[in-house]
């Protein structure tokens, strides 16, 4: 029998702890080459327009019935929620601040970003594996055209560009929600309601999610090209690309939100 | 003096899974004149498909030199290479259909993507790139879903042709078509290259469509060209391993 060395096993463990670290890193370290490949491809001509409107309309308009249905329900629940615990100490007066707050700071930015990553990212990696495993990346390369400037680039810009714009519609709607709530469900004043909610919200509050949701918009879109541009050949590659992007982009929006969180309002 | 269109030195290029390296090219020497119509053949798996792309620089080759008309595109980076309007095509294994556009703006992709046509300029290229693969204005709107894998063929040919390259690659042209549309293809092959005055690279398993289009022939077996000659010394070569393949014994 073989002795067990407790030494050895500890730097077993700490050795295998630091090449996952490693490869999490290296692996990071490509998703940001990646990254910045295709975004500096924007300031170089050919610039495919038509191709990052496509995109801006499939993630903007077509994700607006999702991501409005999602901060609707979550603006009603927040308000119900939010009366419940306070009414333990008699707040209920600072729902419509509670309500407000959080829709545009978190729930807002954060909700929109994982619907949006659901539906868009493994989209984007299962298009791009598949043009891949059938050779259409090649075919664009023979034709004179760049795969990452005519596909990947214009996907993360209108990511960038179309998120802010959900986020804002998400937004409103989010507050809308807590307002019906409170106004039809819980007897609140309609005009104190809203009163209430304009005079709480600052600038910092929206900027602040508008900032996080371009950032969130880079993620989706990234880590949906990276997964499909890298996947295996064959259909199992193509479908463990779409399952990764889903999964990595949304741990992603997690991370970089707490990230976000801190940088803005230094707690 | 006769130039050659594609010229091939010392060309090596290998393969790494699971720290195994496997070599799939070994010192490939090849020369092509111009006008030529030249065709590899050899088992699958042998790397043909990998020389073609190393030769277009989709994949990068680990050494070895590549000439294009004369000119060394081996030395010139990928991200210049592809910024080149080189008139170089290639009729992809699979076809290589763009899923996501309609016959005609597949056909027309590689002269509309650098300069826009209106609709009427384009539908008529792709009408007349379509006649000369036998399609007619019928299939214009249809999705490359919608067609069987021989139309899918053809209208790939269209695509190729329609860009008029000067340099053009048929990879498997005639695979997975039955033994009219293989000649259909044969015929095309032989027609289209005369026209444009093309020289070409062809892979193939078909010996009919080997013997049918090849000015020469070459035969890669495990990662180097084992013999090279032409089409009618091919049943009296005394080559074991090219008898073994044309055979089919193993
Ligand atoms: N991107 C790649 N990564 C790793 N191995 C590869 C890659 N592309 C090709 N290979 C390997 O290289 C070898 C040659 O492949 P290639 O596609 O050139 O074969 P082929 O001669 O065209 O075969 P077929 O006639 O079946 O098309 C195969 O063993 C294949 O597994
Ligand atoms: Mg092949």
């Amino acid at each position: 029998m073989k002795l067990i060395n407790p030494a050895a096993k500890i730097s077993n463990f700490i050795v295998a702890v630091g090449a996952s670290f490693l490869s999490f890193v290296e692996s990071l370290g490509a998703k940001i080459l990646f990254m910045l490949v295709a975004i500096l491809s924007v300031f170089s001509p050919p610039i495919y327009f038509k191709n990052m409107w496509k995109q801006f309309v499939e993630i903007a308009f077509y994700s607006l019935p999702i991501v409005g249905l999602t901060a609707f329900f979550t603006g009603m629940v927040l308000a119900l929620q939010s009366y419940v615990g306070f009414a333990r100490f008699s707040a209920e007066g600072a729902i419509a601040n509670v309500v407000v707050i959080s829709i545009t700071r978190e729930l807002g930015p954060v909700l929109t970003a994982l619907m949006v990553a659901g539906r868009i990212s493994g989209a984007m990696a299962a298009e791009i594996g598949t043009m891949k495993v059938s050779e259409q990346l090649d075919a664009l390369y023979t034709m004179s055209v760049n795969p990452i400037k005519y596909l990947i680039t214009p996907k993360i810009i209108a990511g960038i560009l179309a998120l802010p714009i959900l986020v804002m519609f998400a937004n409103i709607i989010g507050v809308m929600g807590g307002w019906i709530t409170a106004v039809v469900q819980l007897d609140f004043s309609s005009s104190l309601y809203l009163k209430n909610t304009i005079a709480f919200v600052q600038p910092l509050d929206v900027i602040s999610g508008l900032v996080k949701a371009a950032v969130f918009g880079l993620i989706i879109t990234v880590m949906g090209c990276y997964f499909g541009y890298f996947s295996n050949k064959g259909a199992m590659g193509v479908g463990k690309a779409t399952t990764n992007a889903v999964v990595v982009s949304s741990i992603l929006i997690f991370l970089f939100d707490y990230i976000l969180t801190v940088l803005f309002f230094n707690v | 003096m006769v130039n050659s269109a594609i010229k091939v030195k010392n060309l090596s290029k290998s393969f790494f899974s699971n720290n195994e390296e496997r070599v799939v090219l070994k010192n490939i020497n090849l020369e092509i004149s111009a006008g030529e119509s030249y065709v590899l053949i050899g088992g699958s798996g042998t790397g043909k498909s990998v020389l073609v792309k190393s030769i277009m620089g989709i994949i990068n080759a680990d050494s070895g030199d590549i000439f294009l008309d004369g000119v060394e595109v081996s030395k010139i980076p990928k991200n210049k290479r592809i910024k080149m309007k080189s008139p170089i095509g290639m009729l992809f294994q699979g076809g290589a259909l763009f899923d996501s556009m309609n016959v005609c703006d597949n056909v027309v992709f590689g002269i509309n993507v650098h300069s826009p046509l209106s609709k009427a300029e384009a539908e008529k290229i792709a009408v007349e790139n379509l006649e000369l693969v036998g399609l007619d204005k019928s299939v214009l709107s249809l999705y490359p879903a919608e067609l069987s894998g021989g139309m899918q063929k053809r209208v790939a040919f269209a695509r190729l042709i329609a860009t008029k390259p000067k340099i053009i690659f048929f990879d498997e042209p005639t695979s997975g078509l039955d033994p009219i549309m293989s000649n259909v293809i044969n015929d095309l092959i032989i027609k289209t290259t005369k026209y444009l005055g093309a020289t070409s690279l062809t892979i193939t398993h078909d010996m009919n469509s080997a013997r049918k289009i090849a000015d020469r022939i070459g035969m890669l077996y495990k990662a180097e060209i084992v013999w090279e000659g032409n089409p009618e010394d091919i049943n009296t070569a005394e080559n074991t391993i090219l008898h073994n393949f044309i055979n089919g014994i193993y």
